[in-house]
């Protein structure tokens, strides 16, 4: 510690107790930091146990590597679309993003399913929400607090039906394999009405959606998504690496069970004016 | 080390801890008010009676009623920023504001709605409450 005081411009007398007190208290800090970052490595896991509450830690609003705030001089790897993704692109109008407007059409806002991949991309982010994934043999199921919904992967081997079977639903169908420790979900069969994320990114109902999932350790959970989808993206488009984080604590909580209530949701949006009521 | 320095290096190897925790809270990354509201304003304070507590997704929000200039009476709003839980968090209940309470309230003003303010410093029969975000 002295010679750390030593090290910074605490040479004055005056001025020493002073340091002493600030290096001390980012000493704790750092402490703070190391202790955590240094607990994952020290436990075990099963690189194929993927159940838990999970909370994102980067910033997963949107699917590609838009911030959020639109305001900081983004580098956004923009999506490859193609005319037709471009149009239907341009008539969504967000709340959020670099596009966001108080004029807007977010299905979000008209209590419609959030659908996937939107879901993932959504607020599976304390306080308000988390993500629980239930894992058994033959199926794996994911809850998202925020809209209380919920989808499954099976497990068991099937194939997805083929393109012209699957009628298309919120949620989609979905199997999952493992490659490897990654667990691979692939999904077909999507209603397009959702958007991808809240900055209005679109999809149509040609949409495959493959998900990778890596536990990179006992607290972390990585996930790639990669849409292809040949009406709106000219090639197919991957998300960046989204990291959740095991949150133990959440187990032992209720659930908030954050439903979409229309006689809720509609005043709000009246009362804030953004144009997302449209009445049937 | 003085007894008083002591308490003072523990106090803020603590707060320095609880922020070390703190700057990753992802409450921080949710989103701001700046496309409803001029984030850059005030309004207020302006007190008015409750007429009603939405504590509900995604945003809570007290409505109230205040006397203009000429004793007429005008409807407004003010919207919270944190959702339900995160008040909840912070001791807020679904009662924290009722019906007849008088409220004085400040906070950037809606962008186009008329009598509609971010809920920045609320206080209700005198009483401040805390913010969960």
């Amino acid at each position: 510690m002295e010679r750390l005081l030593r090290s910074m411009a605490c040479r004055s007398v005056v001025v020493r107790k002073a340091c002493f007190v600030v290096t001390a208290a980012f000493a704790a800090a750092i402490f703070a930091d190391v202790t955590e970052m240094a607990a994952p490595a020290q436990q075990s896991f099963d690189p194929r146990d993927v159940a838990g509450h999970w909370v994102r830690t980067t910033p997963i609003v949107s699917f590609g590597n838009v911030p959020s705030g639109g305001r900081d001089n983004p580098t956004v790897q923009e999506a490859p679309f193609t005319p037709e993704g471009r149009k239907r692109y341009d008539a969504n109008k967000p709340g959020y993003g670099p596009r966001r407007s108080t004029q807007r059409n977010d299905p979000l806002g008209r209590c419609e399913p959030l659908g996937l991949p939107r879901q993932l991309n959504a607020e599976i982010v304390e306080p308000h929400s988390t993500w629980q994934i239930v894992q058994t043999p033959g199926r794996i199921v994911q809850f998202f607090e925020y809209r209380h919904d919920w989808r499954e992967i099976w497990m068991d081997g099937r194939a997805l039906p083929a393109s012209k079977d699957a009628e298309p639903k919120w949620n989609g169908y979905s199997v999952g394999r493992w490659d490897g420790n990654t667990l691979v979900v692939e999904s077909i069969g999507f209603d397009d009405r959702s958007w991808i994320d809240k900055f209005g990114y679109p999809h149509s109902d040609e949409m495959r959606l493959e998900e990778r999932y890596r536990r990179v350790d006992a607290e972390t959970l990585e996930l790639v998504m990669t849409i292809t989808d040949p009406v709106v993206y000219a090639k197919p488009w991957s998300s960046d690496t989204k990291r959740m984080k095991l949150n133990r604590e959440k187990t032992k909580r209720w659930d908030e069970q954050i439903y979409c209530v229309p006689s809720e949701e509609f005043p709000f949006q009246r009362l804030i004016q953004s144009g997302n009521v449209v009445e049937p | 080390m003085s007894a008083a320095l002591k308490s003072t290096v523990f106090g803020l190897a603590l707060a320095a801890a609880v922020l070390a925790t703190e700057r990753r809270s992802p409450v921080l990354a949710h989103h701001g008010g700046g496309v409803e509201y001029f984030m850059d304003q005030t309004r207020g304070p302006v007190t008015g009676v409750v007429t009603g507590f939405a504590f509900t997704f995604p945003h809570p929000y007290i409505e109230f009623d205040v006397k203009d200039g000429t004793g007429n009476i005008q409807k407004w709003s003010a919207v919270f920023q944190p959702t339900p839980t995160a008040l909840r968090e912070a001791g807020w209940t679904r009662d924290s504001v009722k019906k007849g309470d008088t409220l004085v309230v400040s906070g950037p003003p809606h962008k186009t709605a008329q009598n509609v303010l971010f809920a920045r410093r609320v206080e209700i029969n005198g009483k401040l409450l805390p913010q969960g975000d």
